[in-house]
């Protein structure tokens, strides 16, 4: 009967819905979870397709990339016709079928795609990280760095290639550097507790009285943004023992920082108590 | 005797010969007395841990820290596996904090460090980064036959004839490639099974490393609930019988595997699975309501 019908329709709407706000979320969150977007996608592209709409073209970019990273390269080829079909001469899809290259570790055709682009638009970012993502890929990690910092000379805002050097230098052991960049992600996101905190561990990776400090001084501003950071919380508590251990310090900053290490232990205490007590419930 | 010594890595490249008494005899002496030297097993638990953690972060190089029950001295048998980093592997505090919460477990639980893995995220190249030398020279300190193991990434695929591994012990400062001869896994098959039969089911996202335990301190990162459902899939009921000669070994093993696997995958389906089931049910009937 039509109410029985409507009713299943309706429900069909809702299920559909749900599924394209997982997608983007996703899609603005940047997460990498390549396999539920596949399960997700895959789905709405081959029996809801028609009631898409116009989304289902960015859809289909963000179902290859993940397809890609999933070995799917049956899912990955279907999304990238489509998409040449009704996209032809674009940039942006010259790029995908160049991602499409790498993925099946054909390099040097992928590279040349990417110049291909490049020769068109100069300017255009994507393509120069994917050939920095080339580099990065076959383990040639010096060039990759040399590389992002031409980039970052050109484009100093971009706050993903900052990132993105930091783990390189990090990789390379070049504690020194990675601070640096490190240094400029904070400055310009002061209320991120992540980049403070991962500043504070290169500072005491690269060792030093000085740079304990400092690195004692950042966990606990991490932990001013968000005093739930468990790693600020014990890199307060080691970098401040570690101080007061030392046999250079006087007897003012021992005293200090073994207060400090204390309170450390105190918050820590109390967190894994409340914790269980969670747990019990 | 011969059902109860583990098979060594380098039995499982060569065609298994029937059972000749005098010379088989005669080989199971020699084994057992290499037994002492620089022998090291790796448990089913501490394998399957190793190669669920590597698989549960795909694109990160993991670590992790491999703990031994029995007492110094002799053959190094490891058999259990503390997962700890999925990122920032060559940043210090967190890798200090790890390895003195470990050591405080392992004197409370009665055991001791013995080695360390890495997976590196790039699958072509499976030599040991500089921080794991760092690291596993740490634990040298401490103990002395201490192992270095890097999961070859390349070699994973669950149909793979030989355990993706790579040994290194120390020798003199520097860590070397040890020899094949020397590693031992039990019920390799059995072992490859339960790893890829909990791949499948999902349960490897049950696995707590120390990185995610302190994202969520709820999480317990000496993972009991996971190594009780191993210990279940490792149930002695399905162990070998007594007395099986060479070729019977890998025949008896080859058919309980597969009759026992598709057992347990009626039985032991973790919830996710059948709640991935009743949404496909679901999602059927939504497209065809008749």
């Amino acid at each position: 009967t039509s109410v029985q019908t409507d009713w299943r329709v309706n429900v069909l709407i809702i299920v559909l819905t749900e599924m394209r706000d997982k997608l983007r979320k996703w899609r603005e969150d940047n997460h990498r979870n390549s396999e539920q977007i596949v399960d997700v996608g895959e789905e709405l592209i081959n029996e809801h397709a028609s009631k898409l709409g116009d989304d289902i073209w960015i859809i289909y970019e963000q179902v290859m990339i993940a397809a890609l990273d999933c070995s799917r390269d049956d899912l990955a080829w279907t999304c990238l016709q489509e998409l040449k079909r009704q996209f032809p001469g674009s940039q942006r899809v010259k790029r995908l079928a160049g991602m499409r290259l790498e993925a099946l570790e054909k390099y040097e055709d992928a590279s040349k795609q990417y110049d291909s682009i490049l020769q068109d638009d100069p300017t255009n970012t994507a393509a120069r990280k994917r050939k920095i993502s080339i580099l990065k890929a076959q383990g040639k990690s010096a060039e990759a760095i040399r590389e992002l910092n031409e980039y970052l000379e050109q484009f100093v805002g971009d706050q993903e290639a900052w990132h993105e050097l930091s783990e390189l230098y990090i990789n390379e052991h070049d504690y020194g550097k990675a601070a640096f960049c490190l240094e400029e992600l904070m400055m310009t996101n002061p209320h991120n507790h992540l980049y403070c905190e991962q500043y504070a561990e290169v500072k005491y990776t690269q060792g030093g009285l000085e740079n304990l400090e400092l690195s004692r001084k950042y966990f606990a501003q991490a932990l001013k943004l968000n005093n739930r950071n468990m790693r600020a919380l014990f890199g307060l508590y080691m970098s401040a023992s570690h101080i007061a251990a030392s046999p250079k310090v006087n007897a003012t900053v021992k005293k200090a920082n073994v207060k400090y290490a204390t309170w450390a232990t105190n918050q820590i205490n109390r967190a894994y108590q409340v914790s269980y007590a969670r747990c019990l419930l | 005797m011969s059902s109860s010594l583990p098979w060594p890595l380098s039995m499982h490249l060569l065609m298994l010969r029937p059972k000749r008494n005098g010379r088989w005899w005669r080989r199971s002496l020699w084994r057992s007395v290499e037994r002492v030297m620089g022998e090291v097993e790796l448990s089913c638990l501490a394998y399957v841990k190793m190669y669920l953690h590597a698989c549960l972060f795909p694109r990160c190089s993991v670590n992790g820290l491999l703990l031994s029950s029995s007492p110094a001295g002799g053959a190094v048998c490891v058999t259990d596996c503390v997962p700890l980093l999925h990122t920032h592997l060559p940043l210090a505090p967190i890798t200090q904090l790890a390895l003195t919460q470990v050591d405080v477990w392992c004197a409370q639980t009665q055991q001791r460090i013995v080695g360390y893995y890495q997976a590196n995220a790039c699958v072509s190249d499976s030599s040991p980064t500089p921080c794991a030398l760092k690291i596993a020279d740490k634990i040298a300190e401490q103990c002395n036959n201490a192992v270095l193991l890097m999961i070859d990434g390349g070699k994973m695929s669950p149909d793979y004839r030989v355990p993706p591994i790579v040994m290194y012990e120390r020798k003199d400062t520097r860590w070397t490639l040890k020899d094949k001869h020397t590693i031992m896994l039990r019920q390799w098959e059995e072992t490859r099974d339960i790893a890829s039969q909990l791949l499948d089911s999902g349960d490897h996202s049950l696995l707590v490393d120390f990185d995610s335990h302190l994202d969520d301190i709820t999480r317990d990162w000496t993972n009991q609930k996971l190594n009780a459902k191993i210990a279940e899939l490792v149930s002695p009921a399905n162990a070998l019988p007594p007395g099986g000669g060479t070729v019977s070994i890998v025949t008896f093993t080859w058919s309980s595997s597969t009759a026992r696997g598709r057992q347990q995958n009626i039985n032991s389906m973790s919830i996710n699975h059948m709640l991935l089931e009743n949404s496909q049910e679901w999602r059927n009937w939504l497209r065809d309501p008749t």
